[in-house]
């Protein structure tokens, strides 16, 4: 299944590799209110995954046994 | 010094700025080319962001956990991360942030699946569950 976190580095790749083209040689289209969501996206990853870490750390570590 | 909390959030900063140049220049008419690069670039801008908030938790947080043995239910899957973890758990060597440093900079950390294997199965760290759907 395709996230839309995976969406994202996809499109990430595109540019950074593959120049942003299309198999027709034009560029792909990008809208600002598309980027804006894709930021809040980032940010929104990056401290949620922050979060669990600190629950694993800090809170609750004792939740999940060694197996 | 900023911590990488303090990091990421000025990067994503900058991007809502880069964002805001955008504004200021489109108001009228269609874009030029320079300024869809910008977005461009400001998408690649806000991966590597969290790519790298990633790898400095990451880097944190696994030598932390092997010393209070929370590295002895990791499940890794993948290669790499089962070099990663074989190498933290080896009794001697070079400091544990080290190590971890040393595997993860070989890694992106920005798709579901790395995130994933390196938060959830070494770590053993529980993603939030979805919120369930109103109907």
């Amino acid at each position: 299944m395709r996230t839309r976190l995976d969406v994202l580095v996809e499109r990430r790749n595109a540019i950074a590799h593959k120049g942003d083209l299309r198999p027709s040689g034009r560029s792909e289209s990008i809208r600002r209110a598309n980027v804006e969501v894709d930021i809040l996206l980032a940010y929104e990853v990056g401290h949620a995954i922050r979060a669990v870490m600190r629950q694993r750390l800090y809170v609750a570590p004792s939740l999940r046994r060694p197996a | 010094m900023l911590g990488p909390l303090a990091r990421f959030n000025q990067t994503i900063d900058r991007c809502y700025r880069l964002v805001d140049h955008y504004k200021k220049q489109s108001r009228v008419g269609r874009p030029g080319q320079h300024l869809a690069d910008v977005l461009r670039g400001t998408i690649v801008l806000a991966c590597a962001a969290l790519d790298a908030l990633n790898e400095e938790l990451l880097v944190r947080a696994l030598p932390r956990a092997q010393r209070r043995g929370l590295l002895a239910g990791a499940v890794p899957t993948t290669r790499a991360s089962r070099a990663l973890v074989a190498d933290l758990r080896r009794p001697a060597g070079p400091p544990l942030g080290t190590r971890a440093r040393e595997h993860l900079r070989w890694m992106t950390v920005q798709r579901q699946a790395m995130i994933e294997e390196l938060v959830v199965n070494v770590l053993g760290a529980a993603l939030p569950s979805p919120a369930p759907r109103s109907s």
